[in-house]
């Protein structure tokens, strides 16, 4: 086994040195059009040193990857900086979706940028139609958690097994043997362990319904975000009204009073309907908040999530009867999405699965 | 971006804008009109973000933590412990780890940066001259805060040491900025930023992002500026995008070139040392403009 030192310190995060002066095993991408591209690089070239990792802005960057992640950021900023770019929507759904389709991982934003139905979107994408990339269907509900201040930590269930045959790193070694290199491996994939994931929410979506053939990999109860549950309000309507829901906008949230106060609405869903009766003082600037108080706690008690059940509970939430169960991690078959951060969690075991999907699918392909 | 209202939080959003700045006055009519800037009100940041996706932000006076709590409670994303309002304490910032919502804080070089960041500032950016359409004090705020980084790391312990004390910022901070050779938090690009190129230009000295204040709404076109910035700072390594969208787009705000002559100084206000001996400082001999035009304060400090 020759050992050579290509002398390239590959990121300076880690100090990992790459052995070999071979091609990388596998490359990937990550669209850098705005948000935690970085981040993402850093984590997946922790993971092995024989992963080399691209910034996508371009059409043609997506020839020679074999998986794109698709980052956390905003949503919205990230559809309209990508329209600039002629051809980039089309390439990255042939990449997703199409015949020679290769593993995509969206997180957080990215997430509901392969959502095949979004509520919550901003009224801006929603008139530039079609900028999503779709593939994953799911419902998801923008922002569902609420603004910087409800972000949160909390654990989620594990990632699963990487998806290939042995260890990541057996999957490495074969498929260097494949390609006939001579070169070692160094990686920092570890054994597998099944401890909760730390899952970074950040102004998350959530997702609230999937269909049948989308694997669900994680799950979380919270109750919507006051402008979230207005748009979930908005949601249901049309859903009884018998409406296919592809795309709900963003909803009002706001009452105006005459004396020129502010308030949020009070959005109370499945039924909720009572009347908020307190903090009615004559339209006082000062009321702003109060409706998040816990003036109202004893009524709400009798609601339909019982307390015990609500695993997150955030300043700016709706109303504690609004709490649900809704989905966090998703995998239908290429297509991996997580509405949190791993990139920033300080643990690979996210990134590592995914690898395992660009080896498998990688492994397919060259067959 | 800064915006004053839903209509200007909508174009930037449609422009590609990835957070708002929610403000009563822009920066350059702040400039000009002088009086008192302070927080802006609770009711037009709720309207702003109940019509927008994207996070909002809001500034609170340098020191003034009660509009800090305001803020907080109004759940806007980010606020900007700003020196372009009116210094609400000529000594202390606030203590930023006692909120939840993250602060974002100027910086002139790399001491005060990590005084900000010690303070719990969660994101930097440079503070250079708001309101004057002129990027000359942002590219000086960019590359001493970058000069400082690299000239750290070629420091040993006792030098770190030195440098700790003359950059007055805590020892170990400085010790982790020698270490990983980059600040603990991002740092943008502020204050003076007018044209896709100056937006480029910020990138290209290290920036992570860049916040385009009165020059956007300040220009004859709001959105073409709007949307070219923004893909500026996405493209910001290619020229040929950088020409595309740099054509055409009608004249940009006036400015102000002679920025040491202006008698406006927004960049200079930060909590310090002073000695109070009981009584007011005499008044600094300034003519023409007060002294809380020129300093933010007319006590000497």
């Amino acid at each position: 086994m020759s050992l050579h030192r290509c002398g390239t310190i590959r990121s300076a995060y880690n100090n990992i040195i790459m052995i070999g002066n071979h091609s990388p095993v596998i490359t990937i991408g990550v669209l850098a059009l705005q948000g935690a591209f970085e981040e993402h690089q850093r984590a997946l070239e922790s993971v092995s040193s024989s992963i080399v990792t691209i910034q996508i802005r371009t059409p043609e960057q997506l020839k020679s990857i074999d998986g794109i992640v698709l980052p956390g950021g905003e949503s919205t900023a990230m559809g309209l900086i990508g329209d600039a770019t002629a051809g980039l929507w089309e390439a990255l759904r042939e990449f997703v979706r199409g015949n020679d389709s290769r593993p995509t991982w969206g997180t957080c934003a990215g997430l509901i940028l392969l959502a095949e139905r979004c509520v919550g979107t901003s009224a801006v994408i929603l008139g530039n139609g079609q900028s999503l990339i779709g593939g994953m269907d799911v419902l998801v509900c923008r922002n569902y958690f609420g603004s910087q201040v409800s972000s949160f930590e909390m654990y989620t269930p594990p990632p699963p097994r990487p998806p290939c045959e042995g260890s990541l790193r057996g999957m490495m070694m074969k498929e260097k043997e494949r390609r006939g290199d001579d070169v070692d491996v160094v990686d920092r994939s570890t054994e597998y362990n099944d401890a909760p994931f730390p899952g970074v929410f950040i102004r998350a979506p959530a997702i609230l319904t999937a269909s049948p053939d989308v694997e669900v990999l994680g799950r979380v109860v919270a109750a919507p975000c006051r402008a979230a549950a207005a748009v979930l309000r908005e949601l249901e309507r049309r859903i009884e009204a018998g409406e296919d829901v592809i795309r709900v906008g963003v909803v009002d949230a706001l009452e105006r009073r005459a004396g020129g106060g502010v308030s949020y609405a009070d959005v109370r869903l499945r039924g909720g309907g009572k009347e908020d009766g307190g903090n009615d003082n004559g339209g006082a600037d000062s009321n702003d908040n109060n409706r998040r108080d816990e003036g109202g706690e004893e009524e709400k008690r009798d609601a339909a999530v019982p307390r015990e059940r609500i695993d997150v509970d955030l300043p700016g939430a709706s109303d504690e009867s609004n709490a649900r169960e809704v989905i966090c991690a998703v995998r239908r078959g290429r297509i991996l999405c997580t509405a949190f951060h791993p990139e920033i969690a300080d643990d690979l075991r996210w990134h590592e699965y995914f690898v395992g999907m660009v080896l498998e699918a990688k492994a397919e392909r060259s067959r | 971006m800064d915006v004053m209202n839903v209509e200007q939080a909508r174009i930037a959003e449609a422009a590609g804008a990835v957070a708002i700045m929610a403000l009563e006055r822009i920066l350059a009519d702040i400039r000009r009109d002088g009086g008192v800037a302070r927080m802006s009100d609770p009711a037009m940041i709720l309207e702003i973000k109940n019509a927008v996706t994207i996070p909002v932000m809001a500034k609170a006076r340098i020191g003034h933590f009660v509009e800090a709590q305001i803020l907080e409670a109004c759940e806007v994303d980010y606020i900007d412990e700003s020196e372009v309002l009116t210094m609400a304490d000529e000594v202390h910032h606030i203590d930023k780890t006692s909120f939840s919502v993250p602060f974002v804080c100027g910086c002139r070089d790399l001491g005060e940066a990590l005084r900000r960041v010690a303070e719990g500032a969660a994101m930097l950016r440079t503070k250079g001259e708001a309101g004057t359409g002129n990027v000359v004090e942002a590219v000086r705020h960019a590359r001493a805060v970058r000069g400082g980084i690299r000239s750290l790391g070629g420091m040993s312990r006792d030098e770190l040491y030195v440098a700790a004390k003359e950059m007055r910022a805590p020892y170990e901070l400085v010790r982790d900025v020698a270490e990983s050779g980059r600040l603990p938090v991002v740092n943008f690009a502020a204050g003076g930023v007018a044209t896709p190129a100056d937006a480029a230009l910020m990138m290209q000295l290290g920036m992570d992002g860049v916040f385009v204040g009165s020059g956007i709404f300040k220009s004859s076109d709001p959105e073409a500026r709007a949307r070219a910035i923004v893909r500026a700072v996405t493209h910001y390594n290619d020229p040929r995008v950088l020409m595309e969208v740099s054509t055409g787009l009608g004249p940009a705000m006036v400015g102000i070139s002679d920025i040491k002559g202006d008698p406006v100084n927004f960049r200079d206000r930060e909590g310090g040392e002073y000695v109070y001996e009981g009584k007011v400082p005499p008044k600094r001999n300034v003519h023409g403009h007060t002294e809380t035009q020129v300093y933010g304060s007319s006590w000497a400090n």
